[in-house]
Parts: structure tokens; sequence; C-alpha cells
């Protein structure tokens, strides 16, 4: 029974840790790096799930994390929508435009749809340019309203902000366990692992590809939409291609195959610069050099070190 | 009973199947034996749905399954058990069996369904029975390809089409699994339809043996008619087109 629930109670310990950061006085800078990335977390955290369990990548996923961005912002600039009555927005546009970027993966699969996923968000990013009257065009949308109230209680600042995301972070990592310890995630694993014997086996791959990725872009639409609140102005540029790359980066960084990895990840791409004082450019190119080195050297990820230091101690123990 | 009636199947300019047509009743093992790229897996994956024939028809007790998706084949009835084992390896052995009552989900007490499944068949196969939480990558060979028969019969097949169980397996193993073949068709009254390289290993497991050469069935026959190496000789490396040295129906 306890072997069941540890892992859930994990992430909520892991959560309570989280919550209990800001009681350390960090400065307002840390504190905004942190909900930052947070919310980094909980993009690739979808991009995550939908890698490391079903063995699907797609470079569209900054693209969808932007949807969900701009359906929270178009709807609080033109309709009056607020942090909570946008929501549902943010995540179900977000929900369908994943699908519907699956819908190629039915005709085509590995580099080519990669690559596909790659045209797909370039195109939605020049949508997002075209459309001026509701995106703002290239200049996007600015000046936006912050989160005030959520199920009654006042988003004070930044503090606050910061709890509000990491308690989403919480139940969004908490229902990818849910799904991953599901027959659900058993049957995605056997798609990542062989998609011909799992149609042999009568698995409908292609609907259940398709709700996989549904679910990792309703996740980056959640994450679009917390990113909208934080950060109260968007544009088409913080959208592109080169934000996918962050969020695979962030996922190989921590692990595809491990649900915290992304938090991991997260933690690493948005605060080592800042601590080793690194320029973008430096910045960039050390994250360069890492992602070489983990390759490399641990392909599995940050979160895969201590269970191959255990296995090297054991056959060490063996050998002695 | 499984009907197969003229079924053709084209690869682009390739003739995979010319006109194939075979019965299998569920109180049998029929063997489908032949020389390499004679269309034996073929006739299988075309049952199965995971290829398209171009003309004939399937049938499992009167339905017709021609054409439909694999889902819809398993559904009906008939489960393919793939070559060369093929199972989900980082997965443990109770997982592969859970996936393989897939078709089963959402039907009423499916999860209670599936766990007796694994009872019973752990039960009937104790020997992997035993080791249901073990990685099913770390199992030996002849244990792989009893989950792979296993995770086959948790779709509840009334057909069980197995494409070479014996391959890769060590003879004292073979021989094992073709008595568990045998058994599972005897007590279960799970039809069996198998391919398979090693003719002895199917003259053993058969009650019924079809040779197919060029995509064409040329002989049905009991084992026992099949023992003659000159007529096997004659399928296998001579020219098929050409009458057989012995009787049987061609």
């Amino acid at each position: 029974m306890l072997s069941r629930i540890a892992p859930y109670l994990g992430v909520i310990a892991l959560g309570g840790f989280a919550l209990l950061l800001p009681q350390a006085q960090l400065s307002g800078q840390v504190m905004s790096l942190a909900t930052g990335a947070v919310i980094y977390s909980i993009a690739a955290a979808g991009l995550g799930f939908l890698w490391g369990q079903s063995g699907q990548l797609t470079l569209a996923h900054s693209s969808v994390f932007g949807i969900g961005a701009y359906a929270a912002a178009v709807g609080a600039k033109h309709f009056g929508l607020d942090f909570v009555t946008a929501f549902p927005w943010s995540i179900g546009l977000s929900l369908v435009a994943g699908a519907l970027i699956a819908l190629p993966s039915l005709r085509t699969s590995g580099h080519y749809f990669v690559i596909l996923t790659f045209a797909v968000g370039e195109v939605i990013t020049v949508i997002e340019m075209r459309l001026e009257s509701i995106t703002g065009g290239v200049n996007g949308i600015t000046a936006l309203p912050g989160a005030q109230t959520l199920f009654g209680l006042r988003i004070g600042g930044r503090t606050d902000y910061y709890l509000v995301v990491v308690g989403f972070a919480v139940v969004v990592f908490l229902i990818l366990l849910a799904l991953i310890r599901s027959r659900w995630g058993i049957l995605l694993r056997g798609m990542r692992e062989n998609e011909d014997l799992s149609r042999s086996l009568g698995v409908n791959v292609a609907l259940h590809r398709l709700i996989a990725f549904a679910l990792a872009g309703a996740v980056a639409g959640l994450a679009g939409h917390l990113y909208m609140y934080f950060v109260k102005s968007i544009a088409p540029e913080s959208f592109t291609s080169h934000l996918s790359i962050i969020f695979l980066l962030v996922v190989l960084l921590g692990g595809k195959t491990f649900l915290l990895g992304p938090i991991i990840g997260s933690v690493v791409y948005v605060f080592v610069p800042e601590f080793l004082g690194l320029s973008p450019v430096r910045s960039q190119i050390a994250f360069g050099v890492i992602l070489v080195i983990m390759i490399l050297l641990a392909p599995g990820g940050l979160m895969s070190l201590p269970g191959r230091a255990m296995a090297r101690l054991r056959a060490r123990k063996k050998t002695a | 009973m499984l009907e197969i009636d003229d079924l053709e199947v084209r690869f682009g300019h390739v003739h995979a199947l010319r006109g194939v047509t075979l019965e299998a009743a569920r109180s049998e093992v029929l063997v489908l034996i032949g020389p390499n790229g004679a269309g034996k897996s073929t006739v299988l994956n075309s049952v199965s749905g995971l290829c398209e024939p171009s003309s004939g028809r399937v049938r499992i007790e009167g339905a017709d399954l021609t054409g439909h998706s694999p889902r819809e084949v398993v559904r009906a009835g008939v489960t393919l058990v793939p070559q060369g084992r093929r199972l989900f390896g980082s997965m443990s052995v109770r997982e592969n069996l859970e996936l393989g009552a897939y078709t089963h989900k959402g039907e009423r007490n499916a999860q209670a369904k599936t766990v007796n499944k694994i009872a019973r068949w752990a039960e009937f196969f104790p020997e992997v029975g035993q080791r249901l939480s073990t990685q099913s990558s770390l199992l030996s060979g002849g244990q792989q390809q009893i989950v792979a028969i296993i995770r086959g019969l948790m779709s509840e097949p009334r057909m069980l089409m197995m494409d070479e169980p014996s391959i890769g397996l060590a003879p004292i193993v073979v021989k094992r699994i073709g008595e568990e073949i045998r058994r599972l068709n005897r007590e279960s009254g799970i039809g069996i339809v198998m391919v398979e390289q090693n003719v002895e290993f199917a003259l053993t497991v058969a009650d019924r043996v079809a040779i197919l050469v060029h995509g064409r069935v040329v002989h049905v026959a009991p084992p026992a008619a099949l023992r003659d190496p000159a007529l096997l000789a004659h399928y296998f490396f001579g020219d098929a087109s050409a009458p057989p040295p012995t009787g049987g129906k061609t």
C-alpha cells in the first residue's frame, strides 16, 4: 500500500518544500526566477509525458504553450476574462491544438513527423504575427492585468503568484503521475516500445496518440496561461521553435522518462546561468556543452544518475 | 471455424499470396510450413488485419473479417502471437499480460476480469505465473515465448495464430513449447493456426499441415502423410508446380 502511494507523497512533499521557499526571505528576483522555473517545469512536464511515455516528440510544444498564453491574453484584452474565467479557453484551445498537431502523425512518423511539427510551429508563429487585430501582430499584447483573485483569495504580489503557480504544478504532476501509473500509462509505454506489436494486440494506436498529444497540449496551455499572467505581456517571438528546444533541453536535462525530470531540468536551466552570472549568449553556449556531455555520459538525464551510481556500487560489491 | 477463401495479397509488384484457401477448426492445430518467402507469415498478417488483402475473404464463425482493423479482428476472437516473441521488454510480465487484455478495456469489471485471467493463465503455465513481476526481457527465451502466448490468450480468442513460436529456442525448449501448445488446444478449446520453419516441430505439434509455396497452398495433409523426405524435398527444394512424388491433396 505504502509503495503505491509513496510517489504521490513524494510529489506532495516536493510541492510542500516549494511552498515553504518564500519563508526563506528570498529576494524578489529569486522569487521571479523560481516562478519562471515552475512554469517551465509544468510546460516541460507535458512534453516529458508525451516523449518519455508515448515516445512522440514534437517541436511545436512552444506554439501550443503560446496558444494557452494568447488565449489568456486575448480573453483579458478583448473579452474581459480574468485569471480564472480564461482558464477553460487556455486549456481547451491548447488541447485542441495539441490534437491537431498530432493528426499528421497518423500518416507519418519518426524524424519526418518531428520536422513536420517544427513546420507547424513556425506556421502558428506566422499566424500570431498576421492576426494583428486579435493578437497585436509582431508587437503582441502588452500592459495586461495580473492575476487578481483565485477562488475568492486575493493574489497580492510576486510571492502570492509563486504560491499559486506551485499549487497548479502540484496538481498537474499528481495527475500526470496517476496517468503514468494507470493502465493507459502501460499502454502508452507499450506503444513507445513497439507500435506494430501494440497494434497487433488490438490497440488503437492512432486514437491513443491523439489523446496523449491533446493532454500534453492541455498541460502546455495551462503553463502558457500561468506564463501570461506572470509576464503580463506577450509577443509571437516568445513562442518560437527556440522555446521548444529549451523545453526539450529541460526534459533531457532532468530525464525524459522521469516525471520529476522537468523540475530538475528547469531549475538547472533557470538558476545556473543566474548564479554563474552568465550572459544570455554564454549561457546558450554553456547549455550546448552541458547537453553534449549529458547525451554522452548520462543520456537518461540527471534523475538517472543516482540509479546508475547504485547499480555501479552493486556491481563493484559483486566483483569485490 | 476460421475460413480463408481465395486470399490474394500484393505488395506493389510482388504477388505474395495467390488464392490461398484454408479452413481451421477450433478443435485442431493447423500448421503452415513452406520455404522462405512462401507467404506463410503474410497469411497470418492478412487475417489479423496487419496487411490488407487485395481480394478474397476471411471469416471467423461465419462473420466476415476481411480488411478489418487489427482491433476488430482481436475483438472478433482472432489473436496473433507475432514472430520472435516480441514482448515489451522493459515492462513486467504482468504489464505485458495487461496489454494483451486491451480490447476488453471499457467493459464492465474489466480490471477484475483481467486480474482473474492473469491468475487463471498463471496457474495453467506456473513457470511464468511465478514471475509476474519480473521484467520480461530478463526471462529465458522459452519463458518469453510462453508469456507471448499468454498475452495472446488474454484477449479470450477463439483462434490463436502463432508466427514461428520455435524460432531461436533450444531443442528441449521447442519440445516443451510444442507440448504446451497441444495442451492449450486440447484443454481450452482454442483453435491454433501456426506458421513454422522447423518442419520436425511442425509435424509433432500439428493435427493438419498445409504447405505453402510461392503464395499458394500446394498440399494439405495430416503430419503422418508428410513424413516422407522425398515429398518435403519436392516442395521445399524442387519444382513445386510439378506433381508430387507421392499422393496428397494438391
